[in-house]
């Protein structure tokens, strides 16, 4: 199996009037083709940071000390922007955590996908339009046609952010990196964006690296599975092997403040689960799949 | 559309009426008789019981209230006390000498606001951008007069490139033939090109200290305004999705667009305000300095003029603004115009949302 992404000894710190903050202490994973690799870890352990150094999206004061970042065998840290601009959108997919603070608000939706295909140098013309349009109907968006010609106000959240998939996955990247994709979504439509993404990667032999602090997408949805912990990764592997036999400290404790297999409709207070507690489980929910593979 | 114009045509309207009345007021928030401004301190009771009746003073309060509206509506604005000239003729002949250099300064204000303001931030807290914090506080420091006694000692008294503060036209030039009244208008009417670009060459150093004095505040703005929608999701999104750096700072400039054009009016207003100390220092014949004339001597109908040219002339600034930001977001645009919320696309209960 290739590698689409191979990430080596990524250190990247925060230059802070305080001092310097380092944010990644050395962080080494990979991406195989047509695999989707999940990040966990709980708030400021870094993910955010993963990705931006990656993508190359990091503001300053941040900035990558460190490392090498291999993606479809160029070495992206020692690109310049210009190269690495036209990579971004192109090779490398990014779908945004909440979609109406990603769309431009006052650009109409048509016009925002013509200036990613500009953007690109590809010709803008009817036949783009018209890819454009699929595109959406195949993430699941409603009347394309009439989302096209709107603004992104007048979507709800879901669709919006079925827009944003389409425009990440607009020019075919390879690569699909998504932080946090549905955190700002509520619980069901959560899981049909879920599984248009998963659709849209998997069976077009794409690769997927998501951030989520839900153990249940992961289980749900990832192949493999890294768990950062203050800028390290304390543990990567198969998702069954990480859940099932946890050797880290922290991802024990993790996977024990979701669910407990011997109750395993208890839920620890204060988890992001319990919004979820009202309705029933169904067999195929992600939660019930992590608990029956913690049992396995 | 036609209902959310003329709703904004009624609100222009009571803004005005109620300008009107805030002028009206100022007669009698001022200190002092005008009588007595007018006469001196010796004057008999019977002259000023006199001067109160030709300023109709001695009325009830209701008739001179609905008088002063109606005149002021119909245009006309009263007599200067002390040399009776006519307020609105006088405003008519001096507003254009005001706008000649308020217009293009506020001009400059923008393009080196917008440059500098944009350029400090794409290099935040780099070399460029820390020279441009120094300079803006420095400017900022400073009242308008000293930067136009600065610059008039740099450029008209050292390098002896810029003319004399002593007005638009020197003694040698010919006065245009009476058309308009307004020197510069009746300049180009006349066909007379010297005049009018020995004006404009006068104009230079108070369109400089206009624009340097407005471009502080308006760069600076622009320079956080831009920093802080540089780091939004929204841009981190555009250029995620590999947009070119002038595509991303278009969108950048989409979301600041409101704000920065709200503040624009707010310098313009506050320009007129500050065009009477740059004319008192260039003995510029425009509204500014005639209006700080009226101040000092307690000229009621020239204050009251000033404060209604100015007022009228903000009002119709935030109304225009106030249009334009509504009309140029499709998120408000839609409500303006349909005059009611627009049903969001896949809200329906059976849509999957
Ligand atoms: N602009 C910044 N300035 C200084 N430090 C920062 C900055 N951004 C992030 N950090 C540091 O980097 C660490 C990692 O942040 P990051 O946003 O990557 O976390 P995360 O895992 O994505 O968290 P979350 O789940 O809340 O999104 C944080 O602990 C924080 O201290
Ligand atoms: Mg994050």
């Amino acid at each position: 199996m290739n590698k689409t992404l191979q990430v080596r000894e990524l250190e990247t710190e925060f230059h802070t009037p305080r001092g310097v903050v380092p944010a990644l202490h050395g962080v080494s994973f990979e991406v195989q083709d047509n695999e989707i690799v999940g990040i966990v870890g709980e708030s400021g352990s870094g993910k955010s940071t993963v990705v931006r150094s990656i993508t190359k999206l990091l503001m300053p004061p941040g900035k990558v000390s460190a490392g090498n970042v291999i993606f479809a065998g160029r070495s992206l840290l020692d690109l310049p922007e210009r190269e690495m601009r036209q990579i971004r959108g192109k090779d490398i997919g990014f779908i945004a955590q909440n979609p109406f603070s990603a769309l431009n608000p006052v650009t109409r939706i048509e016009k925002q996908f013509a200036n990613i295909a500009k953007a690109h140098g590809v010709k803008v013309d009817a036949s783009e339009r018209s890819r454009a349009l699929q595109l959406l109907e195949s993430t699941g968006v409603r009347d394309p046609e009439r989302v096209m010609r709107g603004y992104a106000h007048e979507l709800s959240g879901g669709m919006a952010q079925r827009v944003v998939i389409a425009m990440a996955l607009y020019l075919n990247p390879q690569l699909v990196i998504a932080d946090e994709p549905t955190t700002a979504l509520d619980l069901t439509v959560q899981r049909q964006v879920l599984d248009t993404l998963r659709r849209l990667t998997i069976e077009s032999g794409r690769s997927m690296l998501i951030v989520t602090h839900d153990l249940g997408v992961v289980a749900a949805y990832c192949n493999r599975v890294l768990v950062m912990y203050r800028g390290n990764i304390v543990e990567q592997g198969p998702v069954e092997d990480v859940f099932v036999r946890p050797q880290h400290p922290y991802t024990i404790s993790l996977l024990n403040s979701v669910v407990r297999p011997e109750e395993e409709t208890q839920y620890v207070p204060g988890s992001a689960e319990e919004a979820d507690t009202a309705e029933p489980e169904t067999p195929d929910s992600p939660k019930v799949q992590l608990s029956e593979a913690r049992r396995s | 559309m036609i209902r959310y114009i003329i709703s904004r045509l009624v609100i222009a309207a009571l803004l005005l009426c109620g300008l009107i009345t805030l002028s009206f007021g100022l007669v009698s928030l001022l200190p002092g008789d005008p009588a007595v401004a007018l006469l001196g301190e010796y004057a008999t009771p019977a002259d000023v019981a006199r001067i109160h009746s030709e300023l109709g003073l001695d009325l009830p309060f209701w008739d001179r209230y609905l008088g002063y509206m109606s005149r002021t509506l119909s245009g006309d604005l009263g007599h200067s006390l002390f040399t009776g000239s006519s307020v609105s003729s006088e405003i008519l002949t001096r507003l254009p000498n005001t706008l000649i250099y308020l217009v293009p300064g506020l001009a400059l204000a923008l393009i080196v606001g917008m440059a500098s303001g944009t350029f400090a931030a794409y290099r935040y807290r780099r070399f460029a951008d820390k020279a441009f914090t120094f300079w803006i506080s420095i400017l900022m420091a400073m009242p308008e007069f000293v930067l136009a006694l600065l610059l008039l000692f740099v450029f008209y008294q050292q390098l002896r490139i810029a003319p004399a503060p002593i007005g638009m036209l020197s003694s040698a030039q010919i006065t245009p033939p009476h058309v308009t009244g307004s020197i510069p208008l009746d300049a180009i009417i006349a066909g007379q090109w010297g005049t009018f670009s020995s004006i404009l060459g006068r104009a230079v150093l108070p369109i400089v200290t206009m624009g340097l004095f407005f471009a502080a505040p308006f760069g600076k703005t622009v320079r956080s305004g831009l920093l802080q929608v540089l780091q939004s999701p929204q841009i981190e999104f555009a250029r995620a999705c590999g947009l070119r750096p002038g595509q991303v700072f278009r969108y950048a400039l989409s979301d600041i667009r409101g704000s920065l054009m709200t503040y624009l009016v707010l310098l313009f207003a506050a320009s007129l305000s500050g065009a009477a100390i740059v004319e008192s220092v260039f003995s510029w014949p425009g509204v500014g300095g005639w209006s700080l004339d009226g101040v000092l001597k307690g000229d009621v109908p020239v204050i009251q003029g000033f404060v209604l040219i100015m007022g009228t002339t903000s009002l119709l600034g935030y109304v225009i603004l106030d249009a334009l930001i509504t009309l140029l977001d499709p998120r408000t645009r839609s409500k303006a115009v349909a005059g009611r919320r627009q049903r969001r696309l896949g809200a329906t209960p059976t849509a999957i949302s």
